[in-house]
């Protein structure tokens, strides 16, 4: 039986046609993954199934019941939940508080605590989360946080959970354990659809996968039918390259272009974030660091990029010390920077995207002649940067606010290689980005190494510093646990490095 | 010691106003309104109890009225930040001068003085005192607790309700999810407005029995510009307890306890100095409040914008 159909359903906003005569079929207890680009419209229908959304035209039944949703709350009675990808939950209330938000426990009109806990608590022991009750909300991990949203609506005993980019946010362990979850509400009968755009977890958890390019059903197909290879073309509408072609490696050890020695740096906490870390980046060479999320990955890339000072150590780049230097001083003595949180540290959404592809180089020529900018060199600039890196843009220089992920972090790179640094220090750089975009900008960091350039790349995608770095080093609380030639290491065992298993003493 | 236990016992009495508006401003701080009509709630609630029980010799109206026209004074500055959604400030600062000026004009227009109306024929603050018998034989504490105001003992009491309705009702905890994440309320159907309202006229309730403190319970009369600042005292307390009742409540007192000190201090100085005294209650809250975050800033390594 379907629990969910929609006929034709076609979102219009202004002429711009979101979703153009959707039909979908989910079936009563299938996992089922809707997965397109990033701007597909995906998160559109599902807001129409949501009720968050009304469709232009077309009709969408429930249990075969034809169904008219004005908001998440007729969405919720006729049991539908969502998971949003960016969290609804109150950081200072606990737990079985944020789960019980809008249905309260009262007595005289006094709220019975005891009961709401107990009552979550069943909730968590049910479904067998790793959960606390009472813990703060604003001291979980975002996996963590992920489980309250998901109880929020498992309380209110929806039969259909709806997650759009469940996995975007989170670090690879909790990704298992999210994959391990969803099955385990499967067995229980839930029916789940998923959203992403991330196809490894797509083959590993869903049952039937439907494709969604440019506002149209590309093709709904089951997931032991399909590779990866083909699941990518249908999204991109051309082959992909899932595996990096690297290419030869023309490292010059003699050539040390980076260099960070003991370098300690507090935590927001007051504690020890970064501690003692000592490496290298040589000529020619890609450096990945792998870890765990929060094992101070953050603190030292912002220390050095210059938004965060250091407690002691000292950083050298091509020999000249630029331990706390600020970022405009680390871009003049030539090394680029991908900052980790593209909308707070990379770009100024609410300005032009020419401004943006020369913030950080704006006082330099051409383009800038004191007092005055050349408007004229900017546009063009503009315009050679925006074919160069194909960058996508609805208008002629639009605000970035109005540009989706990959393209807003394709500006940055444009920015950043345009001014020809020997160094690049990258963080993230496709977090949150599509397929398509991501094949593009892990060109762009080979070829950048290529050209005889170094690169220190700090991600929490593995499979991302697997592929594309020379040397990986592993971050564990704050320390560099193992050090190891990409070409030999395995997954697995850079994972147990990354767990706090095993450590080599010394690395480096 | 003495000077100590009537420094004290009037510290307690000029707290009670602080105390009082701080409990009321927590609940817009919590819902996420930045609520600095305290100040004219205050105002207007000292200036129409005295008004009305002026007009109509019974203070029990008085009060009532007090009441009612603050809880007005919170409905038009409700509509005005809230569902038409002004900035905090700049509503909130009109709803102050709205009131200072207001008040001196239906002052002079009505009673005929534009600076103060007198009812300590009707209301002998010596009287109102209360005597608690439980306080009354202890030594010492009884000599600033005992014979303090109504209000005084009221506000206390108002600490544990507060807590109580942010915490334990319905109510209060919307307030909160209102006030840290709006799309967390509206996901669920909270309506958010409706909850802001209800903050507000928390706050207008308390700041309302602040204002009856000062000009009713105190003097019996209402002089021109007698809230001087406490609603913004208020604020700032609010601020420094960052947000919870009971911390919130202790810098009020510590402000309410400086105004105290203020006032004994211009007694026993020539003119010129009583009146540099007077900056002392503003000057306390400057070094409150650049010490309570003092800590926070030295743990700071992350760093903002830069200059040059």
């Amino acid at each position: 039986m379907n629990i969910i159909e929609t006929h034709k359903i076609t979102k219009m906003f202004g002429k711009f046609c979101a979703n153009s005569e959707i039909d979908l079929a989910i079936r009563q207890g299938e996992i089922r993954a809707i997965i397109g680009e990033n701007g597909a419209g995906k998160t559109t229908l599902m807001n129409m199934l949501y009720g968050i959304l009304q469709p232009s035209s077309g009709e969408i039944l429930i249990r075969g019941k034809p169904v008219n949703m004005s908001s998440p709350k007729d969405a919720i009675a006729l049991g539908l939940g969502m998971v949003h990808q960016h969290f609804k939950l109150v950081p200072s209330l606990t737990v079985f508080e944020n789960i019980l938000i809008g249905a309260e426990k009262t007595r005289f009109g006094i709220i019975d605590k005891n009961e709401e806990r107990k009552q979550v608590q069943q909730l968590i022991e049910k479904y067998s989360m790793r959960l606390d009750a009472d813990d703060k909300v604003a001291s979980l991990s975002i996996g963590a946080m992920q489980r309250v949203e998901i109880l929020k609506m498992l309380y209110r005993d929806v039969e259909v959970l709806i997650l759009d980019e469940p996995t975007s946010v989170l670090t690879p362990q909790e990704v298992d354990e999210l994959i391990e979850s969803l099955r385990e509400l499967n067995r229980q009968g839930k029916t789940i659809i998923i959203i992403t755009h991330k196809l490894q977890e797509v083959k590993k958890l869903a049952h039937t996968i439907t494709v969604i390019r440019h506002g149209e059903v590309t093709g709904t197909v089951e997931s032991k039918d399909c590779s990866m290879e083909d699941l990518a073309f249908m999204m991109v509408g051309r082959p992909v390259l899932m595996n990096v072609d690297k290419g030869v490696s023309k490292i010059d050890k003699q050539n040390i272009v980076y260099e960070v020695k003991n370098l300690s740096v507090m935590g927001q906490r007051g504690n020890e974030a970064v501690h003692d870390l000592s490496l290298r980046v040589h000529k020619g060479e890609i450096l990945g660091i792998a870890g765990v999320e929060g094992n101070g990955q953050m603190e030292l890339a912002k220390t050095l990029y210059g938004m965060m000072t250091c407690a002691s150590g000292s950083v050298l780049l091509k020999g000249e010390d630029v331990t706390n230097a600020w970022p405009d001083q680390i871009r003049k003595k030539g090394a680029g920077i991908i900052p980790e949180d593209r909308y707070d540290e990379g770009l100024c959404l609410d300005m032009k995207v020419s401004q943006n592809l020369i913030a950080g180089y704006h006082d330099r020529a051409p383009i800038y002649k004191r007092p005055f900018y050349n408007s004229k060199k900017i546009k063009e600039l503009t315009r050679y940067l925006v074919e160069k890196f194909d960058i996508r843009l609805s208008a002629e220089d639009p605000n970035v606010s109005s540009l989706s992920g990959g393209n807003a972090q394709k500006i940055i790179i444009a920015r950043e290689f345009h001014a020809d640094p020997d160094f690049l220090i990258c963080c993230q750089p496709t977090r949150g980005v599509d397929v398509g975009s991501i094949e593009a900008i892990h060109k762009h960091i080979i070829d950048f190494r290529a050209a005889g350039k170094a690169v220190l790349l700090i991600s929490s995608e593995l499979s991302e510093i697997m592929s594309l770095s020379d040397r990986i080093v592993v971050m564990y609380k704050g320390e560099l646990v193992g050090e190891f030639d990409a070409a030999g290491v395995t997954a697995e065992e850079l994972g147990l490095y990354m767990a706090g298993v095993k450590r080599v003493p010394t690395a480096e | 010691m003495n000077n100590l236990i009537s420094l004290l016992s009037m510290g307690l009495a000029m707290s009670t106003p602080l105390i009082l508006g701080t409990l009321g401003g927590l609940f817009t701080y919590k819902a996420g309104v930045l609520n600095i009509a305290i100040e004219g709630m205050m105002s207007a609630s000292a200036f129409s109890s005295i008004l009305i029980t002026y007009y109509t010799r019974n203070v029990w109206f008085g009060i009532l009225a007090g009441i009612l026209i603050t809880l007005v004074v919170g409905v038009v500055f409700s509509f005005f930040s809230v569902t038409l959604k002004g900035h905090n400030i700049i509503t909130g600062l009109g709803i102050n001068y709205a009131v200072a000026s207001i008040a001196p004009f239906i002052c002079l227009y009505l009673v005929g003085n534009r600076t103060s109306i007198i009812v300590t024929d009707l209301v002998v603050p010596s009287n109102i005192v209360v005597d608690v018998p439980l306080l009354r034989n202890i030594p010492i504490l009884s000599d600033f607790l005992n014979k303090q105001t109504p209000l005084t003992y009221i506000s206390i009491g108002c600490i544990l309700i507060t807590s109580i309705i942010l915490y334990r009702t319905k109510f209060g905890v919307y307030t909160q999810v209102c006030g840290e994440n709006q799309e967390a309320a509206e996901a669920i159907g909270i309506n958010v407005n409706m909850v802001r309202y209800g903050a507000i006229a928390m706050s207008a309730l308390m700041s309302a029995m602040a204002g009856i403190n000062l000009s009713v319970e105190n003097l019996g009369m209402y002089t021109d510009n007698m809230v001087s600042g406490r609603g913004f005292s208020c604020v700032a307390a609010i601020y420094c307890g960052k947000g919870r009742p009971v911390r919130c409540v202790a810098y009020a007192i510590i402000f309410g306890m400086t105004r105290a000190l203020q006032i004994k201090l211009t007694t026993m100085f020539d003119a010129a100095t009583a009146s540099l005294c007077e900056m002392l209650p503003y000057l306390m809250i400057v070094i409150v409040m650049f010490v309570s975050s003092l800590g926070d800033y030295k743990k700071r390594n992350i760093r903002g914008f830069r200059n040059g």
